[in-house]
């Protein structure tokens, strides 16, 4: 057991609601984590919920609890804040006015119905933008990812079409009770003014939590303040932990300000700026990024580590890492205790030697046998999260084998149709996806298995995979086969929460495609905003080594901002 | 939360089970909850509502007598702390240490051992004694016997006691389960038909206790679990059931449900009476009438409602007579299945409603028949005068009509029929005086013997039915109805040829041959 600082101390064993600053790498979480186990002033059976915008956080607390079960049950609750609002809030007021079941699904890629074809191109319902009350769907061209969005912004006949098709689908998924992410918020905001379902959902919640803890609370968007607000108001300890110069959700809606304006309402907690993660030089380099005048102390295992931080001139970012390679040399480290990190996919990747991830045909065969091999054989890199996307993925493909009718109903009533499930049609997916090794067998062979497959599990009965057909050319080895390069990357947001003991950070002075100065250009010029928090979030995750991949023009930037700072740095130019 | 429908601040929970008929194995159990139902994604808060399962009573006496002991043993071990048990059985093994030493044991074992030293000496010599056996709870509770006897007399085993006794002794053992409902939010306490084996005033007794004691169960859940008891208990008892508000009652039939998309199966069907319609007053009614009467009503499947005990009396031997031959013997019996409820009235709605109407795609009743008089206002100036009859209100009132369109607008125009007596059931027997005449006077005679004048003034008027409809009106003290309804059942049993009124021979006919 790690010995906790005051500070720390204080966050877990002081009754009562507080907001507590917190720096990266602070032991915050473990801290929560003790808080949620200790549970200080709890005046009876109500319950404790812990509500994090990361994954780390909650898995941390379903490991340490793991020994004490109970803790992760009712009254209870650890989950993220989406979750809060489905389980505790949209989920019983949908019920009981719409006398409907919600189905709930994070985006639209998780329902079964969330992309199609129209014309030349392929669209996926979360690129649009829905307004119930105009009737209106609109294409969201930043929403498309990178490499198609050029094709895209200069379709001849616009996307008036697709537009109004999407409309169509989200239409008839909203009245068979999905609710995405964006709905659930609406339906909240829409719960929250009524005046009596409020005061129903405030009697139950107060009856069921005492105190509720929220981590990252930089993340909230207004629509999660205005849940916390409603908490607050029905006299519910808040606990908040925040890292406001960690905010870089702003893309998503966070609401900085509101954050900030709502926290200052909560009884003020000392600042957590004792940093276990990283080492000196790299915790002055936060320091700088933040430039907020805090200071963080290192004060964890490599509190006493000299190695500086390395900045490389790169000018190709495929080639970027034969030199890192030199450099993990030099400072001793291992590859595998390395991560590229980057704003972008597309950069990461790149980076990482690691390909596109996005499949470039539409072929429902290729499509399919990507998934199932990655969900028998991951990238190094993929997480759990990643496969569990694949596990999606190979549901819609098997579940595109069913009739028009059948596919097209809603999950309850396709379940019902296919006599499963929801769980035991994953299994089934699952148990299906692990016996079929695209890696191995060409499209003919992996198409006969697949039959066979669905055969021994009585799925024949509604699934056809007679709908699939073989690819033309070489699509088949080369967009199925991945191999994976063994190098781990992954986009800044993607790593929130977590560390890993040398990152290289690959950083660009471009501007952003909204026509914003890029976080260099920020650090540069003294500024505040959300691109140069992305640089000091993705900076902090380092433990030892941190390694900036510079392109040309940002390299002379950093260079000068670091030469005339106090952190200790190596130069590589080109 | 998911749970809890906020329109009526209730939680549901429920229970899903799909059979697959071909594999076993694939069938499954779902727990839903909310209303509607969805997955339960909190399965530990169910695990908080729990319960204690009475069996119907088959053998009370041999469970608490039987030598196996294991009731009273789980009882020992579900009430009394390990220390207790501990010191019982040590407390016991030490009692048995000493009788080791009584002389029956000590001659005994003296006595084998004499024996088997003299048989084995030469050869292996071997040691003997008598020893008891370990001793184990188990094993001292096998030794303990329930007594019971009535008060003031020596206890005795319980198998002498009557049948009755030794199952309420049985369900107070099963209640004594009900203390672990302290660390429940809910305990349900299922009890299958109480009524076998036990007294009428037993079962209320029982019913009674059991009510108390779930009402006294609730508590504020702030620190602890709630510990509620409910108690849900089946039926087939009229007096059981009707000792309850109709609100508690749920009626259990088997229907017809849709399996599949085009296929029609059938599955027992809940009709929780809290959900009918019924005005409040129409309720207590209800309720007041089962309460005295314990009638069949709540049970019944095809009814006939009838306004008085005369109806109810006649009926039956009216049915044999239209049923006279061996082969109808099904028919007649089928008539015996038929619930005929005196509602002692006419008020009728009520019931209807209750027995027509519709919940959950099913109804209390399968068929109905109300038989009723029309009562028809006398066109002769004695009804004003000296008339007893307050019924005059119902001047332009015709009640079959009325009920008529209750049933209409209940939609059960093909499972009820209304029989309406041209004037009243007395006066409409005469209905073929030449035949059903000299039956009805020896039942006439009988209460008024010294009336035969009367009679053939009324058997000899141009309408006998009315003449006789006018002297029921003039006077109540006319005619004893239900004395008179006795007597004629009697000569009815003896009657050669006897006519029954058409309509309730339609009555009778609707409510057998109907289905």
């Amino acid at each position: 057991m790690v010995e906790f600082t005051t500070a720390q101390r204080k966050l877990f064993e002081s009754p009562g609601g507080a907001f507590i600053p917190a720096c990266p790498g602070a032991g915050k979480t473990q801290a929560m984590v003790q808080r949620f186990i200790s549970q200080p002033g709890r005046p009876d059976r109500r319950g404790l919920a812990l509500l994090s915008f990361t994954n780390a956080a909650i898995f941390e607390v379903e490991e340490r609890c793991a020994r004490r079960g109970h803790l992760l049950k009712s009254p209870n609750y650890v989950g993220t804040i989406d979750g809060f609002i489905n389980h505790f809030v949209v989920g019983p007021a949908y019920k009981s006015t719409m006398q409907q079941l919600p189905t709930f699904r994070d985006t639209w890629s998780r329902s079964h119905s969330g992309d199609f074809q129209e014309g030349a191109f392929h669209y996926q319902l979360d690129w649009f933008a829905f307004d119930a009350v105009a009737g209106t769907a609109t294409l969201l061209i930043e929403r498309v990812p990178g490499k198609e969005r050029s094709r895209f912004s200069s379709a001849p006949y616009g996307h008036g079409k697709a537009e109004r098709r999407a409309l169509g689908i989200w239409k008839r998924l909203i009245a068979t009770g999905y609710i995405d992410c964006t709905q659930a918020r609406v339906l909240m905001q829409q719960y929250l003014s009524d005046a009596p379902i409020r005061a129903r959902l405030q009697g139950l919640l107060q009856n069921r939590f005492y105190e509720i803890i929220i981590d990252e609370g930089q993340d909230c968007s207004s629509d999660d303040l205005l849940l916390l607000e409603f908490l607050h108001s029905s006299n519910i300890n808040l606990v908040m932990v925040a890292d406001f110069d960690q905010a870089i959700y702003e893309f998503r809606g966070s609401d900085i300000n509101g954050v900030r304006e709502f926290s200052s309402r909560l009884p003020q907690g000392d600042r957590l700026d004792d940093n276990f993660r990283s080492s000196p030089s790299i915790c002055r380099l936060v320091d700088h990024l933040r430039g907020s005048g805090d200071k963080d102390r290192p004060a964890g295992p490599f509190k006493d580590i000299n190695t500086p931080v390395h900045l490389l001139e790169v000018d190709q970012l495929s080639k970027v890492h034969t030199r890192v390679s030199e450099v993990l040399k030099s400072e001793g480290v291992e590859l595998d205790d390395f991560i590229y990190l980057a704003h972008r996919t597309s950069t990461a990747r790149a980076c990482a030697q690691a390909g596109s991830s996005q499949p470039s045909t539409n072929n429902k065969l290729v499509r399919l046998g990507m998934a199932t091999n990655l969900v028998c054989a991951p990238e190094v890199n993929e997480t759990t999260k990643a496969r569990r996307d694949a596990l999606v993925l190979v549901q819609h493909a098997l579940r595109d084998l069913a009739s028009d009718d059948t596919k097209g109903l809603p999950d309850d009533g396709f379940f019902e149709a296919i006599g499963e499930t929801s769980r035991t049609f994953t299994e089934g997916c699952l148990r299906i996806a692990l016996q079929l090794n695209a890696t191995e067998l060409d499209p003919k062979s992996y198409l006969v298995t697949l039959k066979k497959v669905l055969q021994k599990q009585r799925w024949n009965q509604w699934a056809d995979a007679s709908r699939l057909r073989s690819p033309k050319g070489s699509i088949w080895p080369d967009e199925v086969n991945r191999v994976s390069s063994g190098i781990r990357w992954s986009t800044v947001h993607g790593f929130k929460g977590l560390q890993s003991p040398a990152v290289g950070l690959a950083i660009s002075s471009k501007s952003l495609p909204s026509g914003d100065p890029s976080g260099v250009q920020l650090w540069k010029d003294s500024q505040h905003g959300e691109p140069r928090r992305v640089l000091y979030v993705g900076a902090s995750r380092a433990q030892k080594l941190l390694i900036l991949l510079a392109d040309r023009s940002s390299y002379s930037t950093i260079s000068t901002i670091l030469s005339q700072s106090d952190v200790p740095h190596l130069l590589h130019p080109k | 939360m998911s749970a809890v429908d906020l329109q009526t601040n209730r939680a549901y929970y429920s229970v899903r089970y799909q059979a697959d008929g071909q594999l076993a194995a694939r069938s499954r159990t779902t727990y839903l909850v909310g209303k509607p139902a969805s997955i339960d994604s909190e399965r530990d808060v169910r695990e908080r509502i729990n319960h204690v399962y009475l069996e119907p009573l088959r053998n009370a006496q041999q469970q608490l007598d039987s030598a196996a002991g294991n009731r009273i043993s789980q009882i020992i071990r579900y009430l009394t702390s390990p220390e207790d048990q501990a010191s019982f059985v040590s407390e016991a093994t030490s009692s048995l240490h000493k009788l080791k030493d009584h002389a029956v044991v000590k001659q005994t074992a003296e006595a084998i051992r004499h024996h088997v030293t003299r048989l084995t000496g030469p050869v292996r010599p071997q040691e003997i004694g008598l020893e008891f056996h370990e001793v184990q709870l188990h094993r001292l509770a096998r030794n303990l016997r329930l007594k019971m006897a009535e008060s003031g007399v020596d206890l005795a085993d319980i198998a002498d006691s009557g049948l009755g006794y030794a199952n309420l002794t049985f369900i107070a053992t099963v209640i004594l389960e009900l203390r672990n409902a302290m660390d429940s939010e809910l305990t349900l306490f299922l009890v299958e038909e109480p009524e076998a084996h036990l007294h009428p005033q037993l079962q209320m007794v029982l019913l009674d206790y059991l009510a108390e004691h779930a009402k006294a169960s609730a508590r504020d859940d702030k620190h602890d679990p709630a510990g509620r008891i409910q108690v849900i208990a089946t039926t087939h008892s009229p007096n059981l059931a009707s000792a309850v508000s109709t609100n508690q009652v749920v009626t259990l039939k088997t229907g017809n449900v849709a399996v599949g998309e085009d296929r029609q199966g059938r599955s027992t069907l809940a009709l929780p009476l809290a959900d009918l319609s019924l005005e409040k007053d129409e309720r207590r009614k209800i309720g007041q009438y089962l309460d005295v009467s314990r009638s069949e009503l709540l049970f019944a499947r095809s009814v006939i409602l009838v306004e008085g005990i005369a109806e109810a009396v006649l009926l039956p031997a009216l049915a044999r007579l239209i049923y006279p031959d061996p082969e109808d013997a099904d028919s007649l019996r089928r008539f015996r299945a038929v619930s005929l409820i005196n509602v002692g009235s006419v008020d009728f709605k009520p019931y209807m409603r209750l027995l027509l109407q519709e919940v959950n795609g099913i109804r209390l009743a399968d068929f109905l028949v109300v038989v009723t008089d029309a009562d028809p206002l006398v066109k002769n100036k004695d009804a004003d005068e000296g008339s007893d009859d307050n019924e005059d209100d119902q001047e332009a009132y015709n009640r079959a009509q009325d009920l008529r369109a209750l049933i209409v607008e209940l939609g059960a125009g093909d499972i009820a029929h209304v029989a309406e007596a041209p004037h009243t059931l007395e006066a409409d027997l005469l209905c073929d005086v030449h035949v059903n005449g000299p039956v009805l006077e020896k039942a006439f005679l009988s209460q008024k013997p010294r009336s035969a004048k009367q009679w053939k003034e009324i058997t000899e008027a141009d309408s006998p039915e009315e003449e006789m409809y006018r002297r029921l009106r003039k006077s109540k003290k006319f005619l004893r109805k239900g004395e008179f309804a006795h007597s004629l059942a009697v000569e009815l049993s003896r009657a050669t040829a006897f006519n029954c009124p058409p309509y309730l021979e339609e009555a009778i006919r609707k409510a057998v041959e109907t289905h």
